[in-house]
C-alpha cells in the first residue's frame, strides 16, 4: 500500500481546516432555541427512553458529526490515493517511450479516444504505480525522439510532462529514442573494446524499457539493448480498418500545358472490403469523384485529368470512416511553369540550338549561348559562384568543362566535370544495352535505334544513378554534388576532327527523342518541372525552399492559417522545421504574395498498415508484446468517494428522520 | 344565599352540582351530625344490621319480633348518620399555569364545583393550595360559604413550587380524615409515589384528579430545542422528530398507566383530566361515572 499526495502543501492545510469548520459549526448548531415547558419530568424520561446505552447514546448524541468528519477524513484519504501497485519493478528504474507517430492516431481502442491516448493513460497509470526510490524517464518518439522527462523520482514533473506529450503525423523510427534511452543504462567506454586498461566511464545503470507503441516501425538494427530490459506493450488491435492515399501526385501534360493530370495510389490496408469516394477538389471547389473499391490488401490508381493553366491547390479525400483519418486525405499542387535560365557553353551545337528553341522548350528557358573561351573570364566564375543567384539555373558544356563546377546543375556533353569523375578509352560503334525508364529525364524517349559512332563508357563517382548503359559501360549518368546533379553524356552530339571539321557522331539530333530528352533535361534538371508539381514532404520533415533573396527572413502560411518565420541564408535557401501539420504551405514574400509553396502528406505505407504487431524488434532481440498488465497501481480512491457519497447519503437520512 | 355567579362556577353549573352528593367509600367518624350515614351504627332510622345480644346492651334496640319467631335476642342496628370531611388539595406550581385554559384554572373548577356539592349536605369542607397557601385555607362548612371558598381559590395563584411530598406531608400534619380529593398533574421529578402512600396511610378516602394539558400530551414542538422546567430551571436538550416524539407519547401513556395501576393496587380512585374537557363534563360525564359523585 502506498499514497500519492494529490495535493500540495496550502491545498492540505484548506482541507484541514474542514473539519475544524465542521465541528465549530456543529457546536454553533447545538445553540438550541429555548422552550419553557411545565416539566422536563417527561422529557427526561424520554431522552433516557431514547439513550439506553450512554456509549450508544453519546454516539447518537453526535451522530451526524461523526458522519460528517468521516466524510471528510474519507476525502482527505482519497485525496492521499493509496493504492496497491502488482508488482514491483527489479531495476528501480523506468524508461517509458511513447509512441507519438501518425498510426498512434488510430481509433481502434474504444474508449479511448486513440492509440496515443491510451498509451498516455497506461503510461500515466504505471507512473502512479511506482514506489518511492523509484525513478523514471519519460521519451516520446516518431521519427525523431523527444526527451519529455529525464530521470526523476518526482511522479508529478513525470504526470506533467506526460500531459505535455502530443502525437505527430511523422512516420516512426525508434532508434534514436533508444540511444537516447540507453545513455545511462550502457555507459561508453574511454577507448576501444579490448583494450586491457580501458575502464568504464560510469556504472551502469540497468533500466526497464517500457515501449508503449502499435509497433509500426522498421527494424531498430545495429542497436544493443545491454541493460536495457525491453517490454512491449502492443497498443492497438490487429485487426484494424483503413483505407488510405498512399501516393497523390500532380503533372502538367508536356504537350499540352494547360492539361493537370492527377495520380493517386489508394490502398485497402485494413482487414475487410472498403469501399469508398475518392473526392477531388480544386482550390476548395469540387472537381470530381471517382469510386474506389478494394480487396483487403489490394491498392488501385485513381487518375484525373483537369484543365487548369494556372497555379492551383489540389486536395483529395477519402469519404470514409476507418481507424485512421490522417491518410485519407491529400494535397498536391501546380504551380505556373517556372522560366528558367540556361547557359550553352559550346564551340558550337545546332542540334542543341534547335532542341532548346523548340516551341514548349522555348516556353520554359531563356538560352544563353558562349564559347568556350567564356570559362576563363572572371564574369563566368561570379556566375558560377553564385548559381542559381546570379541567373543561371543550368549551364550545358559541350566538349568543355570549367575548373571549378558552378552552383547549379550542369549537363556535360562529351566532357566531365573536373573533379570525381573519369571515363575509359573511346569506342566505336557505341551499342546501348540499358535505359533506365523510371527516371524523369528518360521519360517518353524511345533509343534503342540510337547510331554512336563513338563513345568513351564513364566512370562515375559512387552514387551515380546510369541513365544509359553500352557495351563498354554507363554512357549517361547522373551524380549528385552538394545539392546539385550533374548530368553527363559520354559521346559527343557533334564532332570535330583533328582538321577542325564538325561532323555528326550520332544520329540522335534526327530522331524526335532528341528535343523531348532536352525538353525532360529542362523540366526536371534546369528545374522547370519544379513549378509544375508541388513538391511533397513528409511531416516532420525540414524543408529547404529556394528563395532568390538572401539574408532575408520569409513568413511561412501553415496549412492552419498559423504563419511562421524562416531566414534566408546566404546561399538563399530558407529552412522551414515546422512541418507537422498535412497540407499546403506556402512561402510569402513581403506583401503577403506567396512566392514558393509545397505540401506535406504522410504517404507511409508504414504508417497506415495500422494493425498493431504482436513483437517488435530492438536490436537482436524480438520483442513480444504483453498485455497492457504492466506492474500497475491498483487505486481505492474511486472507492473512497463512493463510500463518501454513501457516508453523506447516511448523514441526509438521519438529519431527515431526525427533522422529520 | 347562594351565590350566582362566579368566573369558576357557572350558575347552571351550580345548579347542576347542588342535585349531586360527594360520595365516600369509606364511612367515617364525623364531628358533627350530619347527613351522612357513618360506619358507627347509631340512631338514625336507616337499618345497618342484627347482631347477638350481649349482657349490657341496651334493651331498647332488641327486635322483639325476631326474638318471636326465632326465640333469640338480637340487636337491630341502625347507621349513624354523620358529616363528612372533604378536602380539595389544589397543586399552585408553576407548572400548573400551563395550557388554555391553564390547568390550574381547570384544577380550581374542579375543586370549588366538588366543594359546592359538599357545602351543599353540609359537609366540612377544606380547599386548599398544597405547599405555603393551604395553611390559609378555610374551614367551610354550609351552602351560604361558597363565596368564601370561591374567594380563596381567586387568590390562589400559581408559583407556589413546592415538591408534591412536602404539601402531602403539610397536609397530612395537619391531619385530616374522611375524603381528599388531590387535583395535580403528578409530574413531580422525586416521584408521587410516596405522596400518595402518605395519604392512603392516613386511611383516607383518596380521589386522585390527574390534571394534563392538551400540550403536554400532545406537544406541539419540532427541530432541535433546549427544553426548560417552568419549575426548577432544569433543561434537557432534545431534537424532537417523530421519533421522538413517539417514544414522548409512549413515555406519557406509560406515566398514565403507572399512576392509575399505582393508584387502583391502593384503592386510590384515579381519575384523568384534560384542561380542554368542558367543567361540566368533566363534572357531570368524569365525576359521576367514576363515582367520585352521584
Amino acid at each position: 500500500m502506498s499514497l500519492l499526495p494529490s495535493l500540495v502543501g496550502w491545498q492540505w492545510a484548506a482541507l484541514a481546516a474542514v473539519p475544524i469548520g465542521i465541528v465549530l459549526l456543529y457546536f454553533l448548531k447545538l445553540r438550541r432555541p429555548s422552550v419553557t415547558v411545565p416539566s422536563t419530568y417527561l422529557w427526561s424520561k424520554t431522552i433516557e427512553d431514547l439513550h439506553v446505552n450512554s456509549l450508544l447514546q453519546r454516539l447518537r448524541r453526535s451522530l451526524l458529526l461523526f458522519l460528517q468528519l468521516l466524510a471528510v477524513a474519507l476525502a482527505a484519504l482519497a485525496l492521499l490515493r493509496p493504492g496497491i501497485r502488482d508488482e514491483a519493478s527489479v531495476t528501480g528504474r523506468k524508461i517509458f517511450l511513447l509512441d507519438a507517430s501518425a498510426s498512434m492516431s488510430t481509433t481502434d481502442v474504444t474508449p479511448d479516444a486513440n492509440r496515443f491516448e491510451r498509451a498516455r493513460r497506461q503510461i500515466g497509470e504505471a507512473i502512479d504505480g511506482m514506489r518511492a526510490g523509484e525513478s523514471a524517464m519519460l521519451i516520446s518518439f516518431s521519427d525523431r525522439a523527444d526527451v519529455l522527462q529525464s530521470f526523476t523520482e518526482d511522479r508529478r514533473r513525470l504526470r506533467e510532462a506526460l500531459a505535455g506529450a502530443k502525437v505527430s503525423s511523422r512516420p516512426t523510427s525508434i532508434l534514436e529514442a533508444l540511444r537516447a534511452a540507453e545513455g545511462l543504462a550502457n555507459p561508453n567506454r574511454t577507448s576501444q573494446v579490448g583494450d586491457v586498461n580501458d575502464v568504464q566511464v560510469a556504472e551502469a545503470l540497468p533500466a526497464d524499457l517500457i515501449i508503449h507503441s502499435d509497433g509500426g516501425f522498421p527494424a531498430a538494427q545495429d542497436f544493443d539493448l545491454g541493460n536495457l530490459k525491453p517490454t512491449y506493450v502492443q497498443v492497438g488491435g490487429d485487426r484494424a480498418e483503413n483505407l488510405a492515399i498512399l501516393a497523390f501526385s500532380v503533372d502538367r501534360n508536356p504537350e499540352q500545358p494547360g492539361q493537370v493530370q492527377a495520380f493517386a495510389t489508394v490502398a485497402n490496408l485494413g482487414a475487410s472490403v472498403a469501399e469508398a469516394t475518392a473526392t477531388l477538389s480544386l482550390d476548395g471547389d469540387f472537381v470530381d469523384a471517382e469510386r474506389v473499391s478494394l480487396q483487403p490488401g489490394e491498392e488501385t490508381g485513381v487518375t484525373f485529368l483537369l484543365e487548369v493553366a494556372q497555379a492551383a491547390s489540389l486536395r483529395l479525400a477519402l469519404d470514409v470512416t476507418d481507424d485512421l483519418s490522417i491518410d485519407d486525405i491529400a494535397f498536391a499542387g501546380i504551380a505556373s511553369p517556372r522560366l528558367v535560365d540556361v547557359l550553352v557553353v559550346t564551340p558550337g551545337n545546332p542540334p542543341l540550338d534547335l532542341a532548346l528553341t523548340t516551341g514548349p522548350a522555348a516556353e520554359l528557358c531563356q538560352v544563353e549561348t558562349v564559347s568556350p573561351d567564356y570559362l576563363k573570364s572572371d564574369a563566368f566564375r561570379a556566375r558560377a559562384e553564385a548559381g542559381g543567384m546570379g541567373g543561371v539555373d543550368w549551364m550545358i558544356f559541350d566538349r568543355c568543362a570549367p575548373e571549378a563546377m558552378p552552383r547549379c546543375n550542369t549537363f556535360f556533353i562529351g566532357s566531365l566535370p573536373p573533379q570525381a569523375w573519369s571515363r575509359g578509352e573511346p569506342t566505336d560503334r557505341v551499342l546501348l544495352v540499358d535505359i533506365d525508364r523510371g527516371q524523369p529525364i528518360m521519360r517518353y524517349l524511345e533509343l534503342y535505334s540510337l547510331l554512336i559512332a563513338e563513345g568513351r563508357p564513364l566512370q562515375p563517382p559512387p552514387g551515380a544513378v546510369d541513365l544509359m548503359v553500352a557495351e563498354g559501360g554507363p554512357i549517361l549518368s547522373l551524380a549528385a554534388r552538394d545539392g546539385y546533379q550533374d548530368l553527363v553524356l559520354g559521346f559527343e552530339i557533334i564532332s570535330t576532327d583533328a582538321e577542325g571539321q564538325d561532323s555528326f557522331n550520332t544520329d540522335w539530333h534526327v530522331q524526335r527523342s532528341w528535343p523531348v530528352f532536352i525538353l525532360n533535361l529542362l523540366r526536371h534538371l534546369a528545374g522547370a518541372a519544379e513549378g509544375a508539381s508541388l513538391a511533397s514532404h513528409r511531416p516532420g520533415e525540414t524543408v529547404a525552399v529556394r528563395i532568390e533573396n538572401p539574408g532575408q527572413a520569409v513568413q511561412v502560411r501553415l496549412p492552419d492559417g498559423q504563419r511562421s518565420t524562416s531566414v534566408v541564408s546566404s546561399t538563399g535557401t530558407a529552412i522551414h522545421a515546422q512541418t507537422d501539420q498535412l497540407g499546403i504551405y506556402e512561402v510569402l514574400d513581403e506583401a503577403d504574395r506567396p512566392i514558393e509553396r509545397f505540401t506535406v502528406n504522410l504517404f507511409d505505407r508504414r504508417e497506415s498498415e495500422v494493425a498493431a504487431v504482436p513483437s517488435v524488434s530492438l536490436g537482436y532481440e524480438s520483442v513480444d508484446a504483453v498485455a497492457a498488465s504492466l506492474p500497475r497501481r491498483r487505486e481505492f480512491w474511486r472507492w473512497l468517494l463512493l463510500c463518501v457519497l454513501g457516508v453523506m447519503t447516511l448523514e441526509w437520512i438521519v438529519y431527515a428522520k431526525r427533522l422529520g | 344565599m347562594p351565590p350566582t355567579t362566579s368566573e369558576l362556577l357557572s350558575p347552571s353549573l351550580l345548579g347542576k352540582l347542588e342535585r349531586l352528593e360527594l360520595v365516600s367509600r369509606k364511612v367515617f367518624r364525623g364531628r358533627m351530625k350530619g347527613e351522612r350515614r357513618s360506619k358507627r351504627k347509631g340512631e338514625s332510622v336507616e337499618f345497618a344490621d342484627f347482631r347477638n345480644y350481649v349482657a349490657g346492651d341496651d334493651l331498647r334496640l332488641i327486635d322483639w319480633n325476631l326474638y318471636a319467631r326465632l326465640d333469640q335476642l338480637f340487636l337491630k342496628m341502625f347507621l349513624e348518620e354523620e358529616d363528612l370531611h372533604f378536602h380539595a388539595l389544589v397543586d399552585a406550581s408553576d407548572s400548573m399555569s400551563f395550557g388554555s385554559p391553564t390547568k390550574l384554572h381547570v384544577a380550581k373548577q374542579i375543586a370549588a364545583a366538588l366543594g359546592y356539592v359538599g357545602l351543599c349536605h353540609g359537609d366540612r369542607v377544606r380547599v386548599a393550595g398544597l405547599g405555603p397557601p393551604g395553611a390559609s385555607a378555610p374551614v367551610l362548612r354550609g351552602r351560604n360559604q361558597l363565596w368564601q371558598m370561591l374567594g380563596y381559590l381567586d387568590s390562589l395563584s400559581a408559583g407556589h413550587n413546592v415538591s408534591l411530598q412536602e404539601g402531602i406531608r403539610d397536609f397530612a400534619l395537619r391531619g385530616g380524615v374522611g375524603v381528599v380529593v388531590l387535583i395535580s398533574d403528578l409530574m413531580d421529578k422525586r416521584g408521587f409515589e410516596s405522596a400518595l402512600r402518605m395519604l392512603v396511610g392516613r386511611r383516607m378516602d383518596v380521589v386522585v384528579i390527574h390534571l394534563l394539558a392538551a400540550e403536554e400530551l400532545e406537544p406541539p414542538l419540532r427541530g432541535d430545542l433546549r427544553l426548560v422546567d417552568a419549575e426548577d430551571a432544569d433543561f434537557a436538550e432534545v431534537t424532537l422528530n417523530d421519533h421522538a416524539l413517539r417514544r414522548y407519547r409512549e413515555t406519557v401513556a406509560s406515566f398514565l398507566e403507572s399512576a392509575r395501576s399505582y393508584c387502583a393496587q391502593r384503592s386510590i380512585t384515579y381519575l384523568m383530566a384534560r384542561n380542554d374537557v368542558p367543567i361540566e363534563q368533566l363534572i357531570t360525564d368524569y365525576l359521576l361515572r367514576r363515582g367520585v359523585l352521584r
